[in-house]
């Protein structure tokens, strides 16, 4: 089975982990992030090309990954960027972040995962703020840590962008 | 210089030849100028020299052989100037290297010494011996669990960039979590390290975690782990490092071009499985040599060194001080004396030690001799003040441990011994246990199968109700199995039941007890009451029925009349020879149940059967 390395980065407190927890097997808890700076979780995603082992790398908050260069951003094959729908300064750090990401290791296949889908009402990111990135060509999804609506979805899509082209 | 000189007005043939060849004439001296000046040759030479050199290195190794001598004969100068310049270039680099060299062998060098004090001196076997016969697991196990240096219990190649695992293998029962994440979160763990340091190198090599230990060894693409119950030996990272090599070897290919397929790397599981090793420490049951080697070697490097110093001594003063022979001598003697002061402190030495051997030999045959009584668990030997002390464990029934001491030589004044009472689960013991507080009759024979004592032979059922309510209560007897004993008491009922209803009176017309039957009555009436006495004392009711019978000839109300009339006789003849009447009951059945069928024999119908009967009334009905 093919395994890859996927980041799991986004502002802090935007839900990362509560997003993904419910859809992988994890056998860390959750203080290995906040002592070592990450945790890893596993999940294997059926796709229409076969079978794939993601290997999550859950980032705790990315404040401290600009301007570091921490070791743990080597080898990765894809980045999910959590942003959370209520809050727009989110938004503004997954931009940033991918920026950083591209600069350091050059293009890497990435998802942007709006969270609280939920709360729809109580969002500040705009459908605006989204097209204007979806015309820079980049892949958007609309998810719920509270639902779970979108996670799997995510993961597919991702895991399907990651397959080595034959 | 005329050529430089600007052409002359009047000479028409120089002013043909400037418009002719002008500007090839000035290209001529330049190019004269560049190969006859030496600093302009420079010049040009060093612009293309780096080039050249390049150019040559790329075809062959032509140049490097002929620089070769040249940059050997530059060091050698170098160095004879001045060595601190090399010094100072190659430190940075041989430093480290050194360190680490040197840290490796006296790693190693730690580790064989303290296995080797480990295994040579140690006096665990008892403690082992008694943990066993306490916690019930075999003395193997312990020993096992116990002496176990190290085991390798699981090898993870990780692809070192990426975290992802490559390969991984374990031993049975290893206890695993998923290997996947495992070798993800080491990766972190090393670049956590690398980042919290900021420092270059090997990173991080091992983690301890209580029994465990966790060796990490990396190439520029892999990194291998290896999960260790104890403390492997130094040299087992040269095992990991081969690995290391020979999986890069092999799979050079695979790794370089990594995608996140680990299937080509199923092909390194038996280097990793190579890896997978138990080493159990080696455990000697006598005392070990070195204990009386040691002193023994300490007292002769002594003497050498006496020796040496004596010799150096005398060639000194032959030299120096050939004169002073009178002062030689006396030194002479001197050192006589202390050589034979030496000799008899060695010679004592090697008496006690001898002496001392003796003694252990008997210790240690002493101590197999109790270890080996069902019952007794020496716990400790200790010397205190020139006294052996035997402390244990001893169970009531146990042989008594004195006599044993007494019997292996050792002088009886040198030796105490102290024993806790406490219940032993040998079996011999178990089962010497369960006679004495279940007094089984001579006859039945008491065995341990398991945890179930198990009795075979012949008693009465009152034994076996009684045992089976006494046998669990006895420690190390889990059930209680009677199945092979055979109760007497009903045999011997059964045996008299069938001679009872074998006897058949037979009667005349009439119902007058037959005079001639009159002895069998007798007889009858002797067995009847062994019948009735022998079922009364084991708790049971043992009833008699007396059968009348008649012939079919006749009416059937006088038939019946008359054959309880025929079982009221017999009943009286009975009573008469002493049987208790309450155990008879007399029953009349005229020809409806006829003893003898055959026409020929009808007239024997006239007659009277028995029917013995008990039943089963145990006095104490057992739990189950």
């Amino acid at each position: 089975m093919i395994q890859k390395k996927i980041w799991l980065m986004g502002a802090y407190a935007v839900g990362k982990t509560s997003l993904v927890a419910r859809f992988v097997r994890s056998i860390f808890s959750e203080k290995y992030r906040t002592t070592l700076g990450v945790k890893i979780d596993k999940k294997v995603v059926v796709t229409p090309q076969g079978e794939m082992k993601l290997m999550i790398w859950d980032l705790s908050g990315e404040d401290d990954f600009i301007g570091a260069d921490l070791e743990y951003t080597r080898g990765a094959a894809g980045v999910f960027l959590v942003a959370d729908g209520t809050q727009r300064s989110s938004l503004d750090r997954a931009v940033a972040l991918q920026q950083r990401i591209a600069e350091r290791i050059g293009p890497v296949p990435f998802l942007l995962l709006v969270n609280k889908a939920d709360l729809t009402d109580a969002w500040e990111i705009q459908n605006t703020d989204l097209e204007v990135l979806s015309q820079r060509g980049w892949h958007i999804i609309r998810t719920s840590a509270k639902t779970g609506q979108g996670v799997e979805a995510a993961f597919l899509a991702l895991a399907t962008s990651l397959f080595p082209s034959s | 210089m005329s050529e430089d000189e600007p052409p002359g007005d009047g000479d028409p043939m120089e002013q043909l030849r400037e418009l002719l060849v002008g500007p090839e004439r000035k290209d001529l001296a330049d190019l004269r100028r560049i190969v006859t000046d030496p600093s302009e040759k420079t010049r040009e030479i060093s612009r293309i020299l780096p080039h050249a050199i390049r150019l040559s290195s790329s075809h062959d190794a032509q140049l490097s052989q002929s620089l070769a001598p040249t940059i050997e004969s530059a060091l050698k100068e170098s160095v004879k100037k001045d060595p601190s310049v090399l010094t100072d270039v190659v430190f940075p680099i041989i430093g480290p290297a050194i360190r680490r060299a040197i840290a490796d062998a006296f790693s190693k060098m730690v580790q064989s010494l303290n296995q080797t004090m480990e295994h040579s001196l140690s006096v665990q076997g008892f403690k082992w011996r008694f943990e066993a016969k306490r916690t019930g697991k075999s003395f193997a196990e312990i020993v096992m669990s116990r002496t176990l240096v190290y085991r390798v219990e699981q090898v993870f190649l990780i692809h070192k960039e990426t975290g992802l695992l490559l390969a991984h293998a374990e031993v049975p029962n290893a206890p695993t979590q998923d290997a996947d994440m495992i070798s993800g979160m080491l990766t972190a763990i090393q670049d956590f390290m690398r980042d919290a340091f900021k420092a270059e190198g090997a990173g991080l090599r091992s983690t301890q975690y209580g029994d465990y230990n966790v060796w990490l060894e990396t190439s520029r693409h892999l990194t291998l782990a290896a999960f260790i119950r104890g403390t492997a030996p130094e040299d087992f990272r040269t095992t990991m490092q081969d690995a290391l090599e020979r999986i890069t070897i092999e799979q050079g290919a695979a790794l370089v071009d990594f995608q996140g397929d680990a299937a080509p790397f199923e092909e390194a599981r038996p280097v990793l499985e190579d890896c997978l090793r138990v080493q159990l420490a080696e455990r000697s049951g006598k005392t070990s040599p070195l204990l009386w080697i040691a002193p023994l070697l300490l007292v002769l490097g002594f003497a050498a060194l006496w020796e040496w110093r004596y010799i150096r001594g005398v060639e000194k003063r032959v030299a120096e001080e050939r004169l002073q022979v009178e002062a030689e001598q006396k030194r002479h003697a001197y050192h006589r004396e202390q050589r034979e002061a030496q000799q008899r402190l060695r010679e004592d030495e090697a008496r006690r030690q001898e002496a001392s051997v003796v003694e252990e030999a008997q210790i240690a045959k002493c101590l197999q001799q109790l270890n080996a009584q069902p019952g007794l668990v020496v716990t400790d030997v200790s010397r205190r003040d020139g006294v052996i002390h035997f402390t244990g464990l001893r169970d009531a029934l146990a042989s008594d441990p004195q006599a044993i001491i007494a019997a292996s030589g050792l002088a009886a004044g040198k030796v105490q011994s102290h024993w806790e009472n406490y219940y032993a689960l040998h079996p011999a013991i178990i089962v010497k246990r369960a006679a004495q507080r279940l007094a089984p009759p001579p006859t039945v024979a008491l065995a341990l199968r398991g945890e179930t004592l198990v009795a075979t032979g012949g008693a009465s059922a009152k034994w076996v109700a009684d045992a089976r309510a006494r046998a669990e209560a006895i420690p190390g007897v889990a059930a209680f199995d009677a199945s092979g004993v055979v109760d007497e008491t009903l045999a011997f009922l059964l045996a008299k039941k069938k001679e009872i209803e074998g006897v058949t009176f037979l009667f005349q017309d009439g119902s007058d007890f037959p005079p001639d039957e009159q002895e069998n009555a007798r007889g009858l009436a002797a067995v009847i009451t062994a019948f009735h006495t022998a079922a009364s004392k084991s708790g049971r009711r043992a009833h008699i029925i007396v059968t009348g019978h008649t012939t079919d000839v006749g009416g059937e109300a006088f038939n019946l009349k008359l054959s309880r009339a025929r079982a009221e006789s017999v009943v009286a003849a009975l009573v008469a020879s002493g049987v208790d009447a309450t155990a008879l009951t007399p029953v009349g059945v005229a020809a409806r149940a006829p003893k003898f069928t055959d026409p020929a024999d009808s007239a024997k119908n006239r007659c009277v059967t028995f029917t013995a009967d008990f039943e089963e009334a145990p006095p104490n009905p057992a739990p189950r």
